[in-house]
């Protein structure tokens, strides 16, 4: 199977594996620039933004400017595993079936079940391998953008383990969909569409809340934290709905205002509703890669055993 | 009798459309079997079962005295399958194929291989999809044979050949089966086909048996027999199929012992029947009985 799965996606496979490496150069010549601008351009004497003196503005967004290499670079890392997602899983099983071929493989001596194991298996480890290399240095290199104290939140998309986890699952969960719907197109365009989708609902809707975060009625986070912004909750700690903080806002002017000597969070706090900024402090990485990689492995596992579900009672 | 592929009580069905049903059947070893059958009669089911494609809704099939999904390994090591449109990696070089065959079959002759790819003239380091349909039917083949497996299975495997790469792949088919005794069972709708290279016989209508016999032995067994039209005696059980014009009828009939051909005195001639039409009489039939029901 070794040579099979070789000989039938050494194509892929091989720009596969030579975009990981043009990626992982890519990553090491900007970083190495960006040190060298950031030296050059003096930004780090101006301290943590926001900078007061204009000098350092114009400083900052030619640092920015010069940066763009880099942030393409790591936009790109984002973008990486839809593709492996479409070209590479959504194909896999989906073309054998569209071109008959896996009538041919599954009636020469080996079991289907092994066939689809050992495959998916191969081309598997080839992209964890290819995912592995990258997530070592793009984790590296994304606190050379900041400005003052880096949050180790800021990099974590692009960091192992969950980078490569990420990876792992754009290729099953396209293998899956291939030996779902049997069109290579269809499953590429699922594989695609399905992949961001889950990815961008897991670092959006679902990271932040992995463990309650912090919440702080006065001041600032730590500036190593992982800020999620301004929210006005009630003291049971539910979000208000911005229909009635825009009501609020509205009647507050008018009589209310002098009552409570125009301090509109006082009027806020007498009708339940509290101005909160929540985060997640910075000792919480390590736990939050760990849930993160867990949820993707629990995916990763479950389009496995999806497609040998499938695999063992599709007829063929 | 050894038996290659036993059909027991088996039944198939895609949804509510049965494609085999209570289907018994014996193929016995050391023969090449022709399956016959209108479209949808069942008969790449029947091939699908076999090597475990398919599972069947009921009943079972046993091929060299397996279970195919049982004992995966132990059957797909012992049967060449040639599935229908003859499916090729073409991106494949012909040796890639070979290799291929190599990697994934614990039998495997490669010498064997590779020396029938040589004799056909086929260049080894061409992409298979480059080849002619008929070369590529070879390489088919030989990627099915290379295995040197005990019982061949192949689904239309002249289909869509031109009539002399169709001779050829036969002949090859038959050369390496007087060559290793192994049993064939191919399926084929052209019945020129089959009788230049079968010696059984099975027709199969509706997802059921019609008709399986030796072929010498159904030719003994029917006649044609043309006679005026206003002989009676067309309901006799003995008449397969009939068809009527003004003038005469045309009857294929079942005799218990081969009749010499002749002539009656009111005009009655008797000949054998020859393959094709006793095939076609039985598929004909079996299509108004189901349009009586």
């Amino acid at each position: 199977m070794l040579w099979l799965t070789y000989r039938q996606h050494r194509i892929e496979l091989g720009v596969l594996v030579l975009a990981a490496a043009a990626t992982v150069v890519a990553l090491l010549v900007f970083a190495e620039r960006a040190a060298q601008m950031r030296a050059a351009i003096g930004i780090d004497a101006c301290g943590p933004v926001p900078f007061t003196s204009p000098e350092c503005g114009f400083k900052l967004s030619e640092f920015n400017r010069q940066l763009q290499p880099l942030t393409n670079t790591l936009f790109w890392l984002f973008l990486f595993p839809a593709f492996v997602a479409a070209f590479l899983g959504g194909p896999l099983f989906a073309r054998e079936f569209e071109r008959g071929t896996h009538r041919l493989v599954w009636t020469q001596g080996i079991t289907r079940m092994r066939w689809t194991l050992e495959k998916l298996g191969i081309v598997l480890g080839v992209v964890i391998v290819a995912a592995a290399l990258m997530a070592t240095v793009g984790g590296r290199v994304r606190g050379l953008q900041s400005m003052g104290a880096e949050s180790p939140f800021s990099s974590f998309d692009v960091s192992a383990p969950v980078v490569i986890a990420y990876f792992a699952f754009a290729l099953t969960f396209g293998a899956a969909m291939g030996a779902l719907v049997r069109r290579s197109v269809t499953a590429m365009l699922a594989g695609l569409i399905g992949f961001v989708a889950i990815r961008v609902f897991v670092a959006m809707q679902l990271r932040p809340y992995f463990v309650p975060p912090i919440a702080i009625r006065q001041g600032g986070p730590p500036a190593d934290a992982w800020n999620l912004g301004v929210h006005q909750l009630t003291a049971a700690g539910a979000e208000v709905p911005q229909e009635k903080v825009n009501a609020l806002v509205t009647s507050f002017y008018g009589p209310a205002a002098e009552r409570f000597g125009f301090r509109i969070n006082d009027y806020f706090a007498a009708n339940d509703v509290y101005t909160t900024t929540l985060y997640q402090p910075a000792d919480r990485y390590w736990l939050f890669q760990s849930i993160e990689t867990a949820i993707f492995l629990m995916l990763i596992a479950l389009c496995i055993a999806l497609t040998l579900w499938v695999m063992r009672r599709r007829p063929a | 009798m050894s038996v290659a592929l036993e059909a027991i009580r088996l039944t198939k069905r895609f949804g509510k459309v049965a494609a085999l049903r209570d289907c018994d059947l014996a193929l016995p070893s050391g023969r090449v079997i022709g399956l016959v059958g209108p479209n949808g009669a069942g008969k790449t089911t029947l091939l699908h079962l076999a090597v475990g494609l398919l599972d069947a809704t009921a009943g079972e099939v046993r091929v060299l005295g397996w279970s195919p999904r049982a004992h995966p390994t132990l059957v797909l090591s012992r049967v060449g399958f040639l599935a229908q449109d003859r499916p090729l990696y073409g991106g494949f070089s012909v040796a890639d194929t070979l290799e291929l065959g190599r990697h994934l079959n614990p039998r495997w002759d490669m010498p064997y291989a590779r020396a029938r790819i040589e004799r056909l003239g086929i260049p080894f380091a061409r992409a298979v999809g480059t080849l002619s349909t008929g070369q590529r039917a070879q390489v088919a083949l030989t990627l099915a044979l290379g295995k040197r497996p005990d019982l061949i299975l192949l689904d239309e495997p002249v289909a869509n050949l031109d009539p002399l790469a169709r001779r050829e792949f036969l002949q090859e088919l038959m050369g390496a089966v007087a060559e290793d005794g192994s049993t064939v069972v191919l399926t084929s709708h052209v019945i020129a086909d089959l009788e230049r290279v079968c010696d059984h016989l099975v027709v199969l209508v509706d997802g059921r048996v019609r008709l399986i016999g030796d072929v010498d032995d159904l030719l003994q067994q029917h006649a044609f027999v043309v006679g005026p039209a206003a002989q009676g005696a067309l309901h006799d059980p003995s008449v397969i199929d009939s068809a009527r014009s003004e003038r005469q009828v045309a009857r294929l009939v079942r005799t218990p012992q081969p009749e010499e051909p002749h002539v009656d005195e009111d005009g009655t001639t008797v000949r054998p029947a020859t393959l094709e039409e006793v095939v076609l009489a039985y598929l004909r039939s079996a299509r108004e009985r189901a349009e009586v029901a």
